[in-house]
């Protein structure tokens, strides 16, 4: 059976190749490609809002101190900006994974309404019009064309390159430090509370799970299931990573925590005990002060110090 | 799931069969029309109206559906297969215009092919051609292609400017509705030393008669939970002309 699958797959690429975008010359030029459009406020309907304006460098690619996402013309989305990093760890993207591909992720931002809310074809007519890209095509394609799974190859050759590698944890588990006598209890506490959601050493899963966050009143926001339309889906979000967690509040998936003391006074109380928590999180008994704090002191060791400040990252359009 | 994929495999591998088959002297093209018609008549985007078996009028801006694994069927089962996703386009006579190439000589009684993307397709990173995201056949809040698109507005419907839109997709388990369709000709094709041609039309009157829709109920089906009543009927709209 495992074989049959094999074989359509093989079957399915062989036949598409012809189609595929990504035989570049080169794969910087290609992430180079994608910074520029990343940063690049011109591919919004009234040039006043790129990627790089909801995620922001100095945040790990979230949208610092916004609860939800803010777009062209004052629109004000549904959900609070993630956090860009590792994305190739992820098999799904956004809070309720309604993409598979990152690249075909791109096409959401793109035309949104509340985030850049233009449509393919006049992103296409800018991109092809412009000199810059133009030349970069040049570099990359033989035939120098630009389409659009081209520029959405780009996007996510600079978004999936974006590593998050360089904390006090992962020194600590690369033997050139030892954590402090509360930020090993918080790991210790961690693994055993948190852990089997927020998986080391990226801190998230491809799962989706309730924390047993109530629905929040405004937006009803129904998560996963709006995506796959299976009751059993309801209220669940991917879990996410904690990567950088200190400097991208606020949390969760409307930005309802502003603090991660909030979000360990949600983890250590009773009202996390909503119909559709998952077990893992009600099995959560009570959190004492000390644990939170320590918990706390643990995850301030994930802040990475290379990303937020990587020229590889950086807008190419600042002087 | 396992009984789609393995319909797969076999088309998959019976098309990769088929194609492989030396490219003999006589192969032919076999040219394929499709065409998009309501209750008959064609030129559906505009002006024209219509009526449902309700009684209630309509007019069409849009029609848009992807075809997959299109197969000339021998009677063995065997077949003659094209690799690429075809997009018909109501609007663009051209899209309809499809050419099976070294078609090799033989009689074929049928063709199959499926309504919609597979789903290795709909997971898959960004393509040229009919796949191209430029086409706006992809969902632009989920992952997946937009199988069948039909827009349009009818007094009847309760939604503002009184739209009509029909956006149906779906390919994850329990929501997988692309569908298979074998249409069986009348007459068999023989394809031997003349270029040989066939007509199939998709007719919207009478898919969504056959779905019993009512515009005043179900002016927008966009979620892939409704979408599958409504792909389970649209076998009986396409036609072949022979
Ligand atoms: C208006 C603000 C805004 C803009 C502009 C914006 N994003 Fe986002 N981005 C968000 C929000 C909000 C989410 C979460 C959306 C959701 O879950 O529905 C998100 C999610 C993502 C994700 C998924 C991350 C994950 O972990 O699942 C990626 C990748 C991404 N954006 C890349 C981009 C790219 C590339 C662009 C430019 C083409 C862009 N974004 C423009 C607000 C924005
Ligand atoms: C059942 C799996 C599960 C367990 C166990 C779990 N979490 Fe979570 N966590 C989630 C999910 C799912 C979300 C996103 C929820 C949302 O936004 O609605 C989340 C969100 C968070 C966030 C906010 C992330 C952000 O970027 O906004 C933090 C911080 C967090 N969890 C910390 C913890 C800590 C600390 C523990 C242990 C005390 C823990 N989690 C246990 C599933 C889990």
């Amino acid at each position: 059976m495992i074989a049959a699958l094999v074989v359509i797959v093989l079957v399915a690429r062989s036949t598409s190749r012809t189609h595929n975008p990504s035989v570049v010359q080169s794969t910087d030029t290609l992430r180079e490609f994608g910074r520029y459009l990343f940063y690049d406020a011109t591919l919004s309907v009234d040039s006043s809002t790129s990627c790089g304006t909801c995620h922001q460098q100095f945040a790990a690619f979230a949208h610092i101190d916004h609860a939800v996402s803010h777009g062209v013309l004052g629109r004000i989305g549904t959900r609070n900006v993630p956090a860009l990093q590792n994305l190739q760890q992820q098999t799904s993207f956004m809070w309720d994974g309604a993409f598979e591909h990152l690249a075909m992720q791109s096409i959401n931002p793109l035309t949104g309404h509340a985030e850049m809310g233009s449509t393919l074809p006049d992103v296409l007519a800018r991109v092809a019009r412009n000199p810059r890209y133009q030349q970069l095509a040049s570099q990359l394609y033989d035939d120098t064309q630009i389409t659009i799974p081209r520029i959405l190859e780009a996007l996510a050759a600079f978004t999936g390159s974006i590593v998050s590698r360089s904390s006090r944890y992962d020194a600590m588990r690369d033997g050139k430090l030892v954590f402090n006598e509360n930020e090993q209890r918080g790991l210790d506490e961690f693994r055993t509370h948190c852990a089997s959601c927020h998986a080391e050493p990226y801190f998230m899963s491809n799962d989706f799970a309730s924390n047993g966050l109530p629905p929040d009143t405004a937006m009803v926001d129904v998560g996963r299931y709006r995506v796959t339309q299976r009751e059993e889906d309801r209220y669940r979000f991917r879990v996410p990573s904690l990567r950088n967690i200190a400097i991208t509040f606020p949390y969760m998936h409307d930005g309802r925590f502003r603090r991660l003391r909030d979000v360990l006074d949600h983890y250590g109380s009773p009202s996390k005990h909503t119909p559709y928590a998952d077990s893992r999180v009600t099995s959560i008994a009570g959190l004492s002060d000390v644990e939170r704090k320590d918990i706390i002191a643990f995850l301030l060791t994930l802040t990475d110090t290379l990303l937020p400040r990587e020229p590889r990252y950086r807008d190419p359009y600042l002087p | 799931m396992w009984i789609q994929h393995i319909i797969l495999l076999c088309c998959v591998v019976l098309g990769v069969l088929g194609s492989r088959q030396p490219a003999s002297a006589q192969g032919r093209s076999v040219q394929l029309d499709f065409t998009v018609m309501v209750h008959g008549k064609s030129d559906v985007v505009g002006s024209g109206r219509y009526i449902n078996r309700l009684g209630q009028t309509f007019t069409l801006s849009a029609v848009k559906y992807y075809l997959g694994h299109l197969t000339l069927e021998r009677a063995d089962g065997s077949g003659h297969f094209l690799a690429d996703h075809v997009l018909i386009d109501a609007e663009d006579s051209t899209s309809g215009r499809v050419t099976l190439r070294d078609v090799p000589s033989g009689t074929y009684p049928a063709l199959t092919f499926m309504v919609g993307v597979d789903s290795i397709h709909n997971t898959g990173g960004p393509l040229e051609g009919a796949l191209d995201p430029l086409n706006g056949m992809y969902w632009t809040w989920a992952t997946g292609f937009i199988f069948v698109k039909v827009e349009g507005s009818s007094p009847s419907s309760t939604q503002p400017k009184n739209v009509l839109e029909y956006h149906l997709g779906g390919f994850a388990h329990p929501y997988q509705n692309m569908r298979w369709v074998t249409l069986r000709f009348t007459t068999p094709l023989v394809v031997g030393t003349v270029a040989e041609s066939l007509g199939v039309t998709f007719d919207v009157g009478t898919w969504l008669d056959a779905c019993n829709i009512d515009f005043a109920l179900q002016p927008t089906v966009t979620d892939v939970r409704s979408a599958g009543p409504m792909m389970d009927h649209i076998s009986s709209a396409f036609r072949a002309n022979r």
